[in-house]
């Protein structure tokens, strides 16, 4: 076990090290403080939602009631991790090395997967446990319980790590069957996530709908198991609990530790005959941005949502009544007329901007970097390729959506619904690309570091959403019944596109430069 | 063909890596540069090809500074790095045609570059498969494949024997000196001193990033084995 605990002392000094070797400047300390405060902001939410509830349920006086949510946000949370690292099958460049080296495969593995579940459990930590404190502070439940939702913090992600390990090697042994294996991967992914947030809703459909609490606990027993351990400290819940948790564990270890070091499986191509066929630059380079973003599941699954969520608003406007929207308005004191066209193009245009490649695409470029510097790329290309992905992804959905809303809203308002979400998915496309410039994260071992964990992907986010949100706040607080719809809508398509222009024009300019230095 | 003026390159981190560095490939040139590790060799190559941007001095390509017009500069050259990180999810086919397309090489012409190299490598039966199936080997023969598909003016290679097999090393001196009798230049740097002195007609030494030696390999070994005189100028210098 010694060598195991060395192995994982390694990588958190890797993992340190990325950190603190190459940037020591004031901006990299602004990116680290930025990611401290949102993981602080986080805890501090989580905290008080537990408060609210705990306290709610206490003077409703049924105290179990809270443990109840808590336990339903533990399974959601591990069915979230599973999914997450599912889509992030482990890669590893020190294979070879430690193969070498007179360590067994076991602790190597056991090293690799205790590093990850480090993080699931450090994620827990600040999301979970905070509410098992409260609980136990609010109720007067003492210290017992709180050790004991400790327990169920650190059993947890061990099996969300399990479970994940074993979804990753069964989709990885389905995709590499096919020529396009990547591609194939990140469906998989997809239909999993799909899964997940249907499995999620049926859940929470199922638990929300049954008022029998014992009936429930007994008709889902994972949920009992967790919550009459950490009330009452029920041995044999325990028992299950760590049963589960620890024996998926074992076997997903075991099965990691006979594929690791044997070659994987590639897909070969039968075909003989070569093509030859010529492109313009741009076409090619754009051609290659697509294959990328598809052969990444983790860049695809951070990115895609808001396009299949643009969607998913269009049907449920379809299925809702104008008047309902009026009447939802009327309680906000909101009453002019083509005020509801405002707050679903506000709801749209916050939907669509949440889809942002670019703040991560030049992080992406990596190792590879080298191939645009080094050959006669013009820069306004490689920026324009990677904009026209983010854009495909966006203008697809609003193109679907538009006729859709121009029938239930008026057809003559079908200009809104194409031209503004596209503005404003465009100017996110562009300051998402100069952000990352601004902020690169070239040098990583997997793709969830630029894209997860980079500070250009935070700061395009929160950015997006303060930009696209003024221009509403604005209108229903001060404008709203002062000016005609129409009037609005005309003045967002001019305030979008002052920030194209703009926004290009810093890209072009301030962003090449960057690009050059880079 | 590729003139170098008094190139300095200081690192963010206050390391300088080259100091004043002056160096003259004519046409037809087979240039060798060598230094060891750490030296200032890749720098230099990472600067000329336009991967590195440099504040002091000037790199010249048919006359023209890579600083004020750096497309024109990087269509006359073509580099390879040492260890060439391509794009794993193209096929090699699919990386030769977008640097093609890059270079704007029309159909024919690629056709028939593509073919003779992928031949001389016996990389043709590989090309349609994903790049991240290939061996460190063949990633470097694509990459030169690549390399050679718009039929530049200047070839910059960066350790470009390193990983390849007897058979492709010996396939790869012989496109160099074809590349240089038929005008092209080439400017490489290797840690492998017998090649060359075999193959180069010009070299450059540089140490701690500065150049000590520079002229015909006849003039600078006189009758002492390249070996001999690098180890030399390195220790004593």
């Amino acid at each position: 076990m010694r060598k195991t605990w060395r192995l994982v002392y390694n990588y958190l000094l890797t993992f340190i090290g990325s950190f603190i070797s190459k940037r020591r400047n004031a901006r990299f300390a602004v990116g680290v403080l930025f990611v401290l405060g949102i993981g602080a902001l986080m805890v501090f939410l989580f905290t008080n939602t537990a408060i609210a509830t705990t306290v709610k349920f206490a003077q409703l006086g049924v105290p179990e009631l809270a443990m109840y949510s808590n336990s339903f946000m533990a399974i959601l949370i591990i069915l979230f991790l599973t999914v997450m690292r599912s889509a992030l099958p482990a890669k590893t460049t020190d294979e070879q090395l430690l193969l070498s080296l007179p360590i067994k495969k076991t602790q190597i593995i056991l090293a690799k997967s205790l590093f990850n579940y480090l993080f699931d459990f450090l994620s827990l930590l600040g999301i979970l446990f905070p509410s098992y404190i409260v609980y136990a502070v609010i109720n007067r439940a003492g210290i017992a319980l709180v050790f004991r939702g400790l327990l169920i913090t650190a059993l947890l992600p061990l099996f969300s790590n399990a479970l994940a390990t074993l979804i990753a090697m069964l989709f990885q042994k389905i995709a590499t069957s096919f020529r396009n294996f990547s591609l194939v991967q990140t469906f998989l992914i997809l239909l999993l996530i799909g899964g997940y947030v249907l499995a999620s809703y049926a859940l929470n459909d199922y638990l929300v709908s049954n008022t029998d609490l014992n009936a429930v606990l007994n008709r889902f027993k994972p949920m009992k198991w967790i919550m009459t351990f950490v009330l009452n400290g029920t041995l044999l819940s325990l028992l299950w609990i760590a049963l589960i948790s620890i024996g998926t564990y074992v076997i997903s270890i075991s099965l990691r530790v006979t594929v690791f070091g044997k070659e994987v499986k590639s897909y070969r191509s039968k075909k003989n005959d070569l093509n030859f066929n010529a492109k313009a630059p741009l076409w090619s380079l754009y051609q290659k941005e697509i294959k990328y973003y598809f052969s990444v599941p983790i860049y695809v699954i951070n990115t895609i949502f808001g396009a299949i969520m643009y969607v998913g608003l269009a049907i449920v406007l379809l299925f809702i009544k104008q008047q309902t929207i009026i009447d939802i308005m009327s309680s906000m004191n909101i009453g002019a007329s083509g005020a509801e066209l405002a707050f679903i193009l506000a709801a749209g245009c916050i939907i669509i901007t949440t889809v942002c490649t670019t703040s991560s695409a030049i992080s992406l470029e990596g190792k590879h970097l080298w191939i645009l510097k080094a050959h006669p790329v013009k820069v306004r290309d490689v920026f324009l390729s990677k904009i026209l992905v983010n854009m495909t992804l966006t203008t697809i959905p609003i193109l679907l959506v538009a006729p859709v809303l121009g029938i239930k809203y008026g057809l003559a308002n079908i200009w809104m619904f194409v031209l503004i979400p596209f503005l404003a998915s465009l100017v996110i496309a562009i300051l998402g690309l100069y952000f990352n410039l601004l902020f690169p994260k070239l040098e990583w071992e997997s793709e969830m570091q630029p894209v997860k964990q980079g500070l250009s992907v935070m700061v395009s986010l929160f950015f997006g959403f303060a930009f696209v949100i003024l221009p509403f706040v604005l209108y229903f607080a001060f404008l709203v019944n002062r000016i005609n719809y129409l009037w609005f809508a005309l003045m967002l398509l001019g305030y979008f596109a002052v920030w194209v222009a703009g926004s290009y024009f810093l890209l072009l300019k301030n962003g090449k430069t960057q690009f050059e230095r880079l | 063909m590729l003139e170098i003026i008094n190139f300095s390159k200081v690192y963010r981190n206050g390391k300088q890596a080259v100091k004043g560095l002056n160096l003259t490939i004519e046409e037809g040139d087979l240039f060798a540069f060598i230094g060891h590790n750490g030296a200032g060799k890749t720098t230099t190559i990472k600067a000329i090809v336009g991967i590195l941007d440099f504040e002091e001095g000037d790199i010249l390509i048919k006359g023209v500074s890579v600083k004020k017009d750096p497309i024109f500069c990087k269509k006359q050259i073509a580099y390879i790095p040492d260890n060439p990180d391509l794009y794993d999810n193209l096929t090699g086919i699919q990386y030769l045609n977008l640097i093609a397309d890059i270079f704007e090489v029309p159909k024919m012409q690629r056709a028939e570059i593509i073919t003779k190299y992928a031949k001389m490598f016996e990389l043709t039966s590989e090309l349609n498969n994903f790049i991240s199936s290939y061996s460190h080997g063949m990633k470097q023969k694509l990459a030169i494949i690549s390399a050679m598909v718009h039929s530049p003016k200047i070839l910059i290679l960066d350790e470009p024997f390193v990983g390849l097999d007897p058979k492709a090393a010996f396939s790869v001196k012989q496109m160099m000196k074809e590349f240089c009798a038929n005008g092209g230049s080439i400017f490489f740097s290797t840690h492998i001193l017998e090649v060359a002195e075999k193959l180069c007609n010009k070299i450059a030494i540089i140490k701690n990033g500065e150049l000590i030696a520079m002229g015909n390999m006849e003039d600078i070994t006189k009758d002492a084995s390249l070996e001999d005189v690098f180890l030399e100028l390195t220790e004593h210098a």
